[in-house]
This record gives C-alpha cells, sequence and structure tokens, in this order.
C-alpha cells in the first residue's frame, strides 16, 4: 500500500487535481515526499505557496504514524493509478488521486447509485429498500452516501439481498457521521461491501465537503437513481455530476403535491429515466431479466381491512384515533385490523399511533 | 423533686413514645435538655418557661434538667413542649404526679399558653397505642386526627391552664367525640370531561386495571394532564388501613389539613424541577419524598425527559419494590412508596413530530438526543406506551358525553378482583407485580395465540424484552373481559401499547 500517497491527500492546498498532476510527474508518490525544493519548482505542477506548504507539511509528518493509524483504523486506500481503483471512477474527470476504503472495492461495473433526501417519507424510504434490495439481488452493487433517509434504506435494502453495496463517506474514514449508522456501516464492510472517502483519517465532516463527495457517488456508477429530492437538494448535485460525466439518471416519480417529489418530478421533466421498478433498471443496461414479471398474487383484504387501508391512503398520515371515530370499530377490532394490515406490507406506522398505507 | 411524663415524636414516618422526666435540684437555676434533642426541642425551654408564667403557675426556681428517654433516639418537633410543661409543673409539685400516668401529651406551647398542633400526631397515637397508651391530651384541632385512630380517649384542651385546672379537678374537661367517618369518595374532575381520546381512556383503563405504569406521548395541548389527574377516578377505593396509612403519611409531611380520613388516591405531580432528595425523601431526618406521598395513588411525572437523569434513576429502586430506603448517618429509613406512574412527553423537543397539521422543527439528532434523556431500565419499567392525539375541533364541541369515571372504575374493580385472586398465592394484588415466574405460571398461551405472537414478532421487528411486558398487559385486557384465557385479540391490542420510544 502506498502510504506516501496517503500521506499526500493531507497537504493543505493540494487537491485531487494537484495530487494526480504531482504523482504523474513524478512516477510515485515516494518520489514527491522524497522530491528536493528544486525539483519540485521544476516540475510546474504547484504555485510557489503550496509548495511551501508541502516542504513543511513533509518535515512535520511522520509516515509511520499514518501508517500505524491506518492500520489500527483497518483503512487501506488505492491511488488512481493502481488497477484495483474503481474502473468507472477511474474514467472520470476529476477522480480522487488517492481512495481510501474499508472492506473490499468493487469489481466491475455492475453499479447503480441510489440517493436522495436526507427528510424521506414513508414512501421514499419504502422506494429506496425495494430497490436496492432487487437490484442488489441481481448482483448490482449499490452505492449511496450513508446519510441518513433514503441513502440508509438503500444500503439496508441491498444488506438484506446479501448484495455488495459503497458507503461514500464526506470524512476521515474514522468519524462517522451519521452517528446512528455505525453498525450500518460495519455491516457494509463485513457483508462484502466496503466504506470508501477521499478525505485522510482525521478529517473531520464538513458542509463543502458533501458536494465533493457526491461527485464520487456520482462517478462509482452507471447510473444514479434518484428517489426523493426536493427542489434544492443535494441529491439534484449529484445528478447533475452524472449528466457531466455522461452516466444515466434515473428519477422516481412522486405525488405532485409532495415536497420532495418536486425535485424528481422535474428531473423527469427534463428527460431523466422514469424509474417505477428495479426491473426497468436492468433491462436498460442487459444486465439479467430481460421480461418483466407480471405483479403477484396480491392480499386479500377483507372488507374492514380494505375500509382501513382505504382510509390511510389518503395520501397524508391518518392517527388511530381519527380511524377509531370515522370507522365507528371497537377499539380491539381496529388494533387487530392494523396490526393485520400492518403484518400484511399494507399500512405502516410511521409514529406512534400515525399510520400511512404503503 | 422528680417527675415523669410521656409523650410522643416521630422519626421518619413512624411515631415514638418518649418518656420526659424532670427532675428539680437545688443549687444555680439553671434550664437543661438532655437526651439527643434537636434544636426545635432545645428552643422549648423558652417556650415552656413563659408558657408556664403566663398561664398563672410558677417556673421552679433550682437546677432543672429534663431528659428525654430513649436517650439514642433522635428527637425533632416541637410536640414535646407540652409533656416538659406538665413535667416541670408536677416536679415542683404545682400539680399531682399520680394524674400522669398512662397519658401521652403531645402538643406545642404558645408564649401565651395556648396548645397548638404538631404534625405527625396521627402516626405517634398509632405507637402510643401499640405501646399500650389509651388516653392522649393535644391541641383542639389536632384531636379529629387522632380520632382516626379507634379505641383511644382524647382530650383537647385550649390552654395550658385549662388543662391544669382540669387536673387540678377545678374544672372538668370533655373527651373529644369521634366524629361519623367519612365512607364515600369523591373526587373534582371525571372522566366524563373529556372529550374524545378513546384510545388514550381505553389505555388508562387497562393501566389502572393492571396497576401497570403509562407514559403518554403526544405533542402539547392533546390532553395528557387533563387525562393524567384523572387516573386516580378510576383506580379502585383504597381500603380502610391503606386509607390510613395515607393519612398518617400526609400527616407526618405536614399535609393533612382536612378533617376526614385520606379516602381518595393521592396524585402527585412534581415539577421538574425537582431534586432527587424532593423526589424520593431527603433531610437527615428524612422527610417523606413525592414516592412516598403517592403512596397507594399516582406519582405524574409531566414531561418526562426534562427531568434530571439521576432523579429519574432514583426511582427505579422504588419502583422494583414499593418502598424506598434511605440511609443516613444517624439511621436508615424505610419509607412506603407503592405507586403508580403515569408519565407524559412530547414525541420531540418541539413537540408537533407525526402531527399531520403541524410540521416539526426538530432534526434527528435533537429528537434522539431528546428520547435518550430517559434510561432505558426506566422504559422497560413502563409497560404501557400511548400516544395522544391533539383532539380536532369537531371532538370538542361534540355534545356526546363519554363515561363517567364510575362507569370505568367498575370495571376496573371487577377486573383487579379477579387477578387479587389468581395472585393470592404469591400475595400479589395485581398483573403489574407479576415477575416472569408468575407469568409462565398463570399466563399460558394458546397453541393459536402463540403463532400470531410469533408471526407479529417476526413481521414488526418486536425485542425480547418487550415480550413479558406484552403478556402482562394481555392478561390485564383479558381480566377487563372477564376472559379466563388470554386471546389472540388481546394479544393484538396489548402489542399496540409496545415501546416505540426510539433511543438509538
Amino acid at each position: 500500500m502506498d502510504y506516501f500517497a496517503a500521506a499526500l491527500t493531507g497537504v493543505p492546498g493540494v487537491g485531487a487535481r494537484r495530487l494526480r498532476a504531482l504523482l504523474t510527474c513524478f512516477q510515485s508518490a515516494e518520489q514527491v515526499w522524497r522530491a528536493t525544493e528544486k525539483e519540485l519548482y521544476a516540475s510546474h505542477t504547484l504555485p510557489e505557496s503550496v509548495i511551501q506548504k508541502l516542504i513543511s507539511y513533509r518535515r512535520k509528518t511522520d509516515i509511520a504514524k499514518i501508517q500505524e493509524d491506518m492500520r489500527r483504523v483497518g483503512v487501506q486506500c488505492v491511488t488512481c493509478f493502481e488497477s484495483n481503483y474503481p474502473m468507472l471512477l477511474g474514467q472520470t474527470n476529476n477522480p480522487p488521486a488517492v481512495l481510501f476504503y474499508k472492506g473490499n472495492l468493487p469489481e466491475g461495473n455492475r453499479i447503480v447509485s441510489i440517493v436522495g433526501s436526507r427528510k424521506a417519507t414513508p414512501y421514499g424510504v419504502n422506494v429506496s429498500y425495494q430497490l436496492a434490495k432487487e437490484l442488489a439481488a441481481h448482483g448490482v452493487t449499490i452505492v449511496s452516501g450513508g446519510a441518513r433517509g433514503i441513502d440508509t434504506e438503500a444500503h439496508k435494502g441491498a444488506l438484506a439481498s446479501g448484495g455488495a453495496t459503497i458507503v461514500v463517506a464526506a470524512s476521515g474514514l474514522d468519524y462517522v457521521y451519521p452517528q446512528e449508522n455505525r453498525k450500518l456501516f460495519k455491516a457494509v464492510c463485513e457483508h462484502g461491501g466496503a466504506v470508501v472517502s477521499e478525505y485522510p483519517l482525521g478529517v473531520r465532516p464538513c458542509g463543502r465537503q458533501f458536494p465533493a463527495r457526491n461527485r464520487i457517488i456520482a462517478g462509482m456508477s452507471c447510473g444514479v437513481v434518484v428517489v426523493e429530492a426536493a427542489e434544492r437538494s443535494g441529491s439534484l448535485i449529484t445528478s447533475d455530476f452524472a449528466l457531466e460525466e455522461g452516466r444515466d439518471v434515473f428519477a422516481v416519480p412522486g405525488s405532485i403535491f409532495s415536497s420532495l417529489s418536486k425535485g424528481t418530478n422535474r428531473l423527469l421533466r427534463k428527460g431523466a429515466i422514469c424509474i417505477t421498478c428495479s426491473m426497468e433498471i436492468l433491462q436498460e443496461y442487459n444486465w439479467g431479466i430481460t421480461e418483466i414479471p407480471q405483479p403477484g398474487h396480491a392480499d386479500v383484504l377483507e372488507p374492514d381491512e380494505e375500509w382501513v387501508y382505504r382510509f390511510c391512503s389518503t395520501g397524508s398520515m391518518v392517527t388511530e384515533e381519527e380511524i377509531l371515530e370515522q370507522s365507528g370499530f371497537s377499539i380491539p377490532r381496529l388494533k387487530l385490523l392494523l396490526v393485520k394490515l400492518q403484518c400484511k406490507g399494507k399500512i405502516r406506522e410511521v409514529r406512534n399511533g400515525v399510520f400511512v398505507a404503503i | 423533686m422528680f417527675s415523669q411524663v410521656s409523650g410522643a415524636t416521630t422519626l421518619g414516618i413512624n411515631g415514638h413514645v418518649i418518656t420526659v422526666e424532670v427532675d428539680i435540684s437545688r443549687g444555680v437555676t439553671g434550664f437543661n435538655i438532655v437526651g439527643l434533642a434537636a434544636a426545635s426541642v432545645r428552643e422549648a425551654k423558652e417556650r415552656v418557661r413563659a408558657a408556664i408564667q403566663n398561664s398563672g403557675y410558677q417556673f421552679p426556681l433550682g437546677k432543672v434538667t429534663v431528659n428525654l428517654a430513649p436517650a439514642d433516639l433522635k428527637k425533632d418537633g416541637s410536640g414535646l413542649d407540652l409533656p416538659i410543661a406538665i413535667g416541670l409543673l408536677a416536679a415542683s409539685g404545682q400539680i399531682s404526679g399520680q394524674c400522669l400516668q398512662g397519658r401521652i401529651f403531645i402538643g406545642e406551647l404558645s408564649l401565651q399558653g395556648r396548645i397548638r398542633p404538631v404534625p405527625g400526631v396521627l402516626s405517634m397515637v398509632l405507637a402510643a397505642r401499640q405501646a399500650g397508651f389509651s388516653i392522649f391530651i393535644m391541641a383542639p384541632s389536632s384531636a379529629p386526627e387522632a380520632l382516626l385512630c379507634e379505641q383511644i380517649q382524647v382530650f383537647a384542651p385550649q390552654t395550658l391552664r385549662e388543662l391544669v385546672e382540669a387536673m387540678l379537678e377545678h374544672a372538668a374537661l370533655h373527651p373529644e367525640i369521634r366524629r361519623e367517618e367519612k365512607k364515600s369518595v369523591t373526587y373534582a374532575v371525571d372522566f366524563s370531561e373529556v372529550q374524545g381520546q378513546q384510545l388514550a381512556k381505553r389505555a388508562m383503563e387497562i393501566a389502572a386495571a393492571g396497576a401497570h405504569n403509562l407514559l403518554m406521548i403526544g405533542p402539547p395541548g392533546s390532553g395528557k394532564t387533563m387525562l393524567a389527574r384523572r387516573i386516580t377516578t378510576i383506580l379502585p377505593p383504597m381500603n380502610r388501613e391503606e386509607a390510613l396509612e395515607v393519612t398518617k403519611i400526609y400527616s407526618v409531611a405536614g399535609l393533612f389539613k382536612a378533617e376526614h380520613i385520606i379516602r381518595e388516591r393521592p396524585f402527585r405531580s412534581p415539577h421538574h424541577t425537582i431534586s432527587m432528595a424532593g423526589l424520593t425523601g431527603g433531610g437527615s431526618i428524612p422527610r417523606p419524598g413525592e414516592v412516598t406521598l403517592a403512596h397507594y395513588g399516582v406519582l405524574f411525572l409531566d414531561e418526562l425527559p426534562e427531568f434530571p437523569r439521576s432523579v429519574l434513576e432514583g426511582l427505579r429502586q422504588p419502583m422494583e419494590d414499593g418502598e424506598v430506603h434511605i440511609a443516613r448517618v444517624n439511621a436508615a429509613f424505610t419509607y412506603p412508596a407503592d405507586f403508580m406512574l403515569v408519565a407524559a412527553m412530547n414525541p420531540c423537543p418541539c413537540g408537533y413530530l407525526g402531527d399531520p397539521d403541524h410540521a416539526c422543527s426538530c432534526t434527528d439528532g435533537e429528537i434522539r438526543r431528546y428520547a435518550r434523556k430517559i434510561s432505558g431500565p426506566l422504559l422497560d419499567r413502563i409497560d404501557l406506551h400511548v400516544s395522544v392525539a391533539r383532539p380536532r375541533y369537531q371532538e370538542l364541541t361534540s355534545q356526546k358525553k363519554g363515561e363517567t369515571s364510575r362507569e370505568i372504575a367498575a370495571r376496573v374493580a371487577a377486573a383487579r378482583k379477579i387477578q387479587r385472586e389468581r395472585l393470592r398465592k404469591w400475595h400479589m394484588q395485581n398483573n403489574a407485580q407479576m415477575g416472569h415466574r408468575q407469568i409462565k405460571e398463570t399466563c399460558i398461551l394458546q397453541e393459536k395465540g402463540k403463532k400470531i405472537l410469533k408471526d407479529i414478532f417476526d413481521k414488526l421487528h418486536l425485542s425480547a424484552r418487550s415480550y413479558d411486558r406484552i403478556i402482562k398487559v394481555s392478561r390485564t385486557i383479558a381480566d377487563l373481559e372477564g376472559a379466563e384465557q388470554i386471546e389472540p385479540e388481546h394479544i393484538i391490542e396489548a402489542i399496540s401499547y409496545r415501546s416505540r420510544v426510539t433511543r438509538r
């Protein structure tokens, strides 16, 4: 592993572009590290002020310590010139010069990213989980940002069918953001996936790193599925990156009244590919099944169940109290119906006593 | 000259008979009180001296020593003024020492010579009667409280002079007459005043029926406090022993003002700024805390996450044992604390999470931090969780009257009776007290119920630790219906009251 390359990612003023230039010019990271001031000036890769920063950074940085830290956290790294660097990402305009990762990097090109709002609605959560689960079952690796809402569900969905999934983090891999996903990220690494980042250890998550992270999400995959996005949303940044790199943009249609579907519906109007089931993505790339299966035999609902289900499907969330009042069922009867519908997967309890149809 | 009188004091919530010995010897004039007397008892000197003189008697010359026995018991409060004054008068020969035997004197003295009431009279009388005393002398306003105890005689003179004159047989003192005991229970509130909220009311009925602890989650203004205030009205009435115990606690705490025994179950709702000492009891001789004041009643904690975590942790032991143990340098105290916990909280810091009409302005992190303020072990001890939705306009203005507390209370009482009989073997009163063993023996599920429970557990991802709680609650629901067996619908209803506070 190239610890010199890992160390160079920490130089202030040296981003992915400059680091790639340095590595190209000096052949290897070790030579950059050992280059004299004169050689650095002669390479014409960095402006003068940055060269000074590089030199002072080199002086106070201990490669052995970086090596030790990475081993302790279990982080590996790969430069964009190595063969195991994710291929699709390597083909982009501005790939990270060094990619840090925990777990196993994806092989092949069957990669799709699923992105969307952090404050997802139950609809978005279901779509994300379902899409990821079905795609992963067909051997597609799911890439997402590990954020709350849509991202988390996508990772969970992929894990549910035993597929590989990649979390692209916006911080050093010793930070877990958001905290509550610690277990999820661990599971991702243990099940053939990886958590990756372009930032060295010790970099905290901070606002401007998230759009930069989105370019990696878009870059790693053949296409980006936007499940739910508001009018101004980070997911739309990801889809813009995808377009720049010539990757496909898929969008899941949503209610015209939902503010979290405004972004996706606009994408569709602008020409994004409309996605209503996972097969449509598989068909788009000719990955496996070409035939869209007929919807299976649906669960038959009893008349009372049907009544409650309809009541829940008005689009907004309904409280148990409202159903009780409108239906005139006894409390035990209503509770029974609600539990049955939940078990049949027809409705979901979003909050204590608040239901919504799926 | 020497005399001996009996008085009484309280330590914790129990009374103790104190023997007051007075000795007057020749020597330099002085007045000493020995026998572990607290400051309020030592101050008796001045009150007693003034009261005796202002009542027209002689304060003896010479060296006066008052000993309070047993000497190792810490004595607090001003109730020993009267026995000390009487002892002084007897020792100085102004009254006969003969008429002091078998009597207990309780009361504080004013400088003028009036006898004033002291807190904790009921405990003192109960303890003294146990020790064989049956005649009590105290302030008039303490008499009704003392007479809650049966088979005793109470004399209540207004002043020290009136008492001494009676002892000198210059005047007659008549024993106080017992009043007719109040049998009925009256509450100022009623469940029929709550509009709508059918589900919450149902949950309260189940909680009351099985003495389960209850947590209400709902946005501000949804009526959580209103509902909680009414839960005591549907609990079964206390029997006489329970009522007497509650009255005793209130008497010691100085909160007993009425003349009748407390028949209504206590409802305590401390503010969330309460300290640990305020909740469990505190002080060098601990005063009863809120958990003890809620004995046999309801402890309502509104805005549960706002309570300091350490204070809430202090609730765990009393909730488990039904009593609270407080250790102090001089003694360890055990106070009863068999209460039902009713707690209320908002779903998130702003209060509007999941509200159909308001948008919640909290971030996920804030919501988790809010829920994390309540410790898991405390949540584990709350069997029923129910969400309370804000009633809509139609519900508030509807003319439909809800059920009255009396109707609900009848069902609750019937369910409690079934439970008592079933759990008699283990000396338990209600389903909430059941441990794993009792659940295994009394809550046998049929095959069908087991299968349903398993299906739901798998589908809804329930945790194993909620299992016992669900079974306990379904047992109570079955008892409310008078059903012998736990049927699937009971289980399903119980499952809907499971905990859904996400703390991760």
